[in-house]
């Protein structure tokens, strides 16, 4: 799974690269649920601000401490392992079908970007 | 009602984009494409590339036939309907003045996703939601309804919902 991520400011973009499967995890669903807050989005502007201010290069740590992930941990689980087999193979297998579309894609008024593909 | 005819093909995708409520960003987004392009496409300065021209139609809500022409074929083919399994579920909501966010999942996929819950959860995490506004039109989607329309055949736009403070779109392609 690629995530660009685009500052208009700086008018660069950078990539990283995640595992689909942590999207399934515990730790994974929680964090993409707190991803859709509004509160969780100026936190992300704010935090990677700082890191195109002083890094050349943008990795998975950059964006999910292990705070995130404990934290998450302590949570139930919205859905079963079973469950979360289940949505991953279906994801996976029809990756072929996405022809270029972004499996999320954000786009602020400032122009901040954020884009996930498969 | 426009005489869809008497147009320019910029000015029927200008006209047809109007009908649907959309701005030339909105459509820009749905087609993966600059505002800018749609610009020119508009302004007779630039056409659409011929591979984009069923999403097109499919995103202004008509034929390809009307799309280029102005009217729909008098005699059509059968065309043989995709299976929901080979299905795009496409989801655009956007807080006017704050942000759009594009959402594409696989039919198979979005299926699992209403079953499980896991759009619910997904939309509503710890109470600290995207807007008030937004989370209520996500809520109020009867996400089970949908699937049964997809799996039913139907296809193309699902819901829109466009009002000040939030344009919510479904549809599949």
């Amino acid at each position: 799974m690629k995530i660009r991520i685009y500052d208009p400011q700086k008018d660069s973009d950078k990539t990283f690269w995640l595992p689909t499967g942590f999207l399934f995890s515990k730790a994974g669903m929680h964090l993409l649920a707190k991803s859709a807050s509004a509160q969780a989005r100026k936190d992300y502007e704010k935090k990677l601000e700082t890191i195109w201010r002083t890094r050349d290069e943008l990795d998975v740590d950059d964006l999910v401490s292990l705070e995130d992930v404990q934290q998450a941990e302590r949570l139930d689980p919205p859905i079963t392992e079973e469950q979360a087999r289940e949505m991953f193979a279906a994801l996976k297998d029809s990756k072929y079908l996405m022809h270029g579309l972004p499996l999320f894609s954000l786009e602020s008024t400032k122009g901040f970007r954020v884009r996930i593909d498969l | 009602m426009t005489d869809m005819k008497s147009l320019s093909l910029g000015q029927r995708i200008q006209a047809l984009r109007k009908q649907q409520g959309l701005t030339q960003e909105a459509l820009s987004e749905m087609m993966d494409v600059s505002p800018q392009a749609v610009s020119k496409w508009e302004n007779a300065q630039s056409c659409p590339d011929i591979m984009a021209l069923p999403r097109l139609a499919n995103c202004l809500g008509v034929s390809i036939d009307l799309l280029l022409t102005g009217a729909d074929a008098a005699a059509t083919t059968d065309v043989p309907a995709r299976k929901p399994e080979e299905l795009i579920v496409r989801m655009a909501v956007e807080e006017p003045g704050e942000v759009r966010i594009c959402i594409n999942l696989p039919f198979v996929f979005f299926r699992y996703a209403v079953l499980y819950n896991m759009l619910s959860f997904t939309f509503n995490a710890d109470g600290d939601e995207i807007s008030p506004a937004t989370v209520q039109a996500l809520h109020d989607l009867d996400y089970k309804a949908i699937v049964q329309m997809i799996e039913s055949g139907v296809t193309g736009k699902l819901v829109d919902v466009n009002d000040a403070s939030i344009k919510l779109a479904i549809w599949t392609e």
